[in-house]
């Protein structure tokens, strides 16, 4: 078994280095720069070479970090390791790992639908893939990104003209710049948080066009809260501040916002249904044309794709938390 | 459906009753009266008959999709809301549809009731391919039931008398009819007729004055008439025109809720307004509260529903006699009127009411101190022994605080939630409160609970409506009682800080919060309730005082609660 579960992370013990760790560990290679896969305080960092800047502004510029090209590989005790497009983000990678011949690939988050912003996904062939499963129920189907821009840019007009400033809830790594990008012939100043303008510049040196931006400081805020679009993080609720719940609207960036129920449990805002993430289709897709004997699933409940798959023949499975070696060498054999 | 499904959108984040008001208005006014009449139609929770089912919706995405019934379960597990799941299960990228609402119901809703099976399907999909995945939602709700507008009803009938002009009970009172969407139904429904309006129209709701416990006394020395007040629903029951109605305190016409009391207001005369309370009823004591509000749950009563939900109006006062308002005469005066008219209506029942649809009943429940059955009804025990839907309260004469103060002592004994009182002559009680009705509430207990959680204000993450305490139940905290906005703001913000600082978990609206603040909340009573784990909920728990320094292990036991009453 190349790579098994610890509470560690992902671990591939013939190469002795983890993915995405989640703990301190000597030799981690990361997938993506988001917060929940690359974390602080490991010795050592591998990464796609367009990821390097994102990781250094999260992790700190003086982390020790090798960066590959995609397509390029190294080996680290003699385990060939090499990165693939996985069109989550800007610098979001599949990490593709070989041993003598026994090929695994672990997929991080990926998206199949195309985005001007980052590269796009590349299935690989492999013997075993370990595939996020985020959205795996085909209640989630991702309605064509386009639409959903040009309803954007209308409710952007309509609050316009109606005075009512227009607040965009958006992942400040990823969400944000595929918003900016979408508006990038607009005329219009959009307004960021500071979160969001950090990682702009990395996104412009790789030729991702943006319309002119401004931080989204108080008095910018204030200022041109009327004809601006706000483009914030989820987290800082921007909205609130503006008042009068009357003067302002607000859509959520998100896949989750396409469930109403859930919505409206929530208390969510209503939303643009732009994820980041595969849906239904992307999942099963990108799972057949890896044509692996073996899949395993992660990140998300997995139920219900494990099981449509295997009733298709596949060999998917959930991937546990936790498995020591001898367990899972014991499956293998089975 | 584009504007329906914008409406929908819009009304889901309102963050506003008034907001909710504009954009009903802005969309029932914009779009054409044939489409505002089903969209009217749909709100109102009204179905269609398609003899169509969950069953047919299922067979349609097991055909299209090829997913078996296991992968429809679990996505609805996680949805909960199966339109919801059908809709979102749809292969279809659908865009938004501009088809209207009334060319969809025409074109694709009304025939499936005349089509095979086979077509219904055929038709259902060509539906699903057409409309984008929010119209889906709502065009199966149309289907199933269960339309959920995000704007309950007076917030519809408000936006509506907007348009209009006209009232917003009358708006009310008008859709209860019998009425069939189209667009000339709309234009007259929106039409103001002033005649009939103004038959329709409620009296004005004097509130009741609550009496604190222990009351100023003095308000209570001279003559007093004083009646047991039961749970229920206050309403007004007028005749007006050959119009009948009730009318809930809300300005909400109950009429298909309480068919058998319509029945009985239709043989008063012409121009009478009747006020009192609509209380449950068995053959049991005590008055089952829950009957009324079962009763008030459904849309239409059923003869079944009469039947397991029996229920009483509870004359107290008139309002209106011969069309002439009495509400500024003495009581001792609207007394006898009331007397009269009930008497004149007890005869009529004799002939035309008295048909027996409900049999074993114990009449002798009504010959208790409660209900004055004598005035009511003379009938031969032989013809029927099923008491009316309606009786004239029993009322006390209590000249002085003393007499007062024997009956309100023997409230809980008779399962009455207080005592209604109000003078018998207003001169001897010059001030403006002098011809209202006071409710004296028997002495409340009092319990040590522990705050468990708080409810948020939907659209909201600070502001919150609703807390839930708890006591010991062996050895776990069990909900006990549920705080609403009945108190002042600062209550409920200091309450609402506690649990901003202290959230364990939050699901939705509700927070759970560490188990840590005490107070003392007074109650009246103790209920029975199926939903809380202690199988009790305290009926009317106010915040009394925070008990600072009390630990939560001194928080008291479900039992101790019990032992009270």
């Amino acid at each position: 078994m190349l790579i098994r579960p610890t509470p560690s992370g992902l671990y591939c013990e013939q190469g002795d280095f983890y993915i995405d760790p989640k703990r301190k560990v000597n030799r981690a290679v990361i997938t993506h720069a988001h917060s929940d896969h690359a974390r602080r305080g490991s010795e050592q960092y591998l990464c796609s070479r367009t990821c390097e800047p994102l990781l250094r502004l999260r992790l700190g510029k003086n982390i020790s970090l090798q960066a590959l090209e995609y397509g390029i590989s190294t080996s680290i005790c003699g385990v060939i390791i090499s990165f693939h497009p996985a069109g989550h983000i800007l610098g979001s990678a599949q990490i593709r790992v070989e041993y003598k011949g026994e090929v695994w690939v672990v997929s991080g988050d990926y998206k199949t639908y195309p985005d001007p912003t980052c590269a796009p996904f590349e299935p690989l062939r492999c013997h075993t893939f370990i595939s996020e499963c985020t959205f795996g129920y085909p209640i989630y189907r991702w309605p064509d990104p386009n639409h959903e821009w040009n309803h954007l840019k209308k409710w952007w007009e309509t609050n316009r003209e109606a005075g009512v400033s227009s607040v965009i809830n958006a992942y400040s790594l990823g969400k944000a710049q595929r918003v900016l990008n979408a508006l990038k012939d607009s005329e219009q100043t959009v307004l960021v948080h500071s979160a969001i303008l950090s990682f702009l510049p990395f996104y412009i040196s790789e030729g991702v066009l943006f319309p002119e931006v401004m931080e989204a400081t108080p008095e910018n805020v204030m200022r041109y809260r009327d004809e601006s679009l706000i483009i914030s993080p989820p987290s800082s609720r921007m909205e609130k501040s503006l008042g009068d719940p009357c003067s302002w609207q607000s859509l959520d960036v998100s896949g989750w916002t396409q469930i109403r129920s859930q919505k409206r449990k929530k208390n969510l805002p209503n939303g643009l249904i732009v994820s980041d993430h595969a849906d239904w289709e992307g999942l099963c897709q990108a799972i057949q044309a890896t044509e692996a004997e073996q899949t395993f699933l992660t990140h998300g409940d997995g139920s219900v794709l494990s099981r449509w798959l295997t009733e298709k023949g596949l060999s998917v499975s959930q991937l546990p938390e936790n498995m020591p070696t001898s367990s899972l060498y014991a499956s293998q054999i089975i | 459906m584009q504007r329906l499904q914008q409406l929908i959108e819009n009304l889901d984040t309102a963050a506003s009753d008034a907001i909710k008001v504009q954009e009903l208005k802005s969309y029932l006014s914009s779009i054409p009266p044939e489409d505002a009449a089903w969209a009217l139609f749909f709100f109102e929770n009204r179905r269609l008959k398609t003899k169509t089912g969950l069953k047919l919706l299922k067979e349609v995405i097991e055909s299209q999709t090829c997913f078996p019934d296991w992968v429809i379960k679990a996505c609805n597990e996680r949805v909960k809301d199966t339109p919801e799941t059908l809709a979102l299960l749809f292969a279809s990228k659908g865009g938004r549809c501009e088809i209207s609402l009334s060319t969809l119901v025409i074109q694709f809703l009304q025939p499936l009731s005349g089509f095979t099976r086979l077509s219904k399907k055929e038709t259902i999909r060509c539906a699903w391919e057409m409309l984008s995945t929010t119209q889906r939602v709502l065009f199966n709700k149309m289907i199933l039931g269960g339309f959920q507008l995000g704007a309950q009803k007076p917030l519809i009938h408000e936006a509506l008398s907007k348009i209009s002009g006209i009232p917003r009970s009358v708006i009310s009172r008008r859709l209860i009819e019998d009425w069939q969407p189209s667009a000339t139904w709309f234009q007259s429904f929106i039409e103001p007729d002033p005649e009939i309006d103004t038959a329709m129209t409620p009296c004005h709701f004097e509130p009741v004055v609550v009496s604190e416990v222990p009351p100023d006394k003095s308000d209570f020395t001279l003559g007093m008439e004083a009646a047991f007040a039961f749970d229920g629903a206050r309403v007004q029951g007028i005749r007006r025109r050959e119009v009948s109605t009730i009318w809930s305190e809300e300005l909400i016409p109950l009429n298909l809720c309480f068919p058998e009391i319509i029945r009985s207001i239709s043989l008063l005369p012409s121009g009478t307004v009747l006020e009192g309370l609509i209380v449950g009823w068995d053959d049991d004591h005590p008055p089952p509260g829950e009957n009324v509000q079962k009763r008030l749950k459904v849309k239409t009563a059923t003869q079944e529903t009469i039947q397991s939900a029996p229920v009483q109006f509870i004359v107290l006062d008139i309002i209106e006699r011969h069309g002439i308002n009495l509400s500024h005469c003495p009581f001792a005066q609207r007394r006898v009127e009331m007397k009269q008219v009930m008497d004149e209506w007890s005869h009529q029942w004799s002939i035309h009411g008295n048909k027996s649809e409900i049999e074993d009943v114990n009449p002798d429940f009504f010959q208790q101190e409660m209900f004055d059955i004598s005035t009511v009804l003379k009938t031969e025990p032989e013809k029927s022994v099923l008491p009316p839907p309606m009786s004239l309260s029993r009322f006390f004469k209590c000249n002085n605080w003393a007499s007062l103060e024997g009956k309100l002592n023997i409230c809980r004994d008779k399962h009455a939630t207080g005592l209604l009182c109000i003078p018998v002559d207003t001169k001897d009680y010059p001030h403006s409160d002098a011809n209202k009705w006071r409710l004296l509430k028997p002495a409340s207990c009092r319990a040590r609970l522990a705050l468990l959680s708080a409810e948020r204000l939907p659209g909201n993450q600070t502001h919150f409506i609703r807390f839930t305490f708890g006591a010991w139940l062996n050895d776990s905290l069990v909900s006990v009682a549920v705080i609403g906005t009945q108190h002042s703001k600062k209550d409920f913000e200091s309450l609402g800080e506690f649990v901003l600082k202290n959230t364990l978990q939050k699901q939705g609206n509700n927070c759970q919060v560490k188990p840590e603040l005490i107070y003392e909340i007074s109650f009246e009573d103790i209920q029975e309730s199926s939903r809380s784990k202690s199988g009790i909920r305290l009926k009317n728990a106010r915040l009394c005082k925070q008990l600072t320094g009390t630990g939560i292990k001194q928080a008291s036991t479900v039992e101790e609660i019990k032992s009270l009453i």
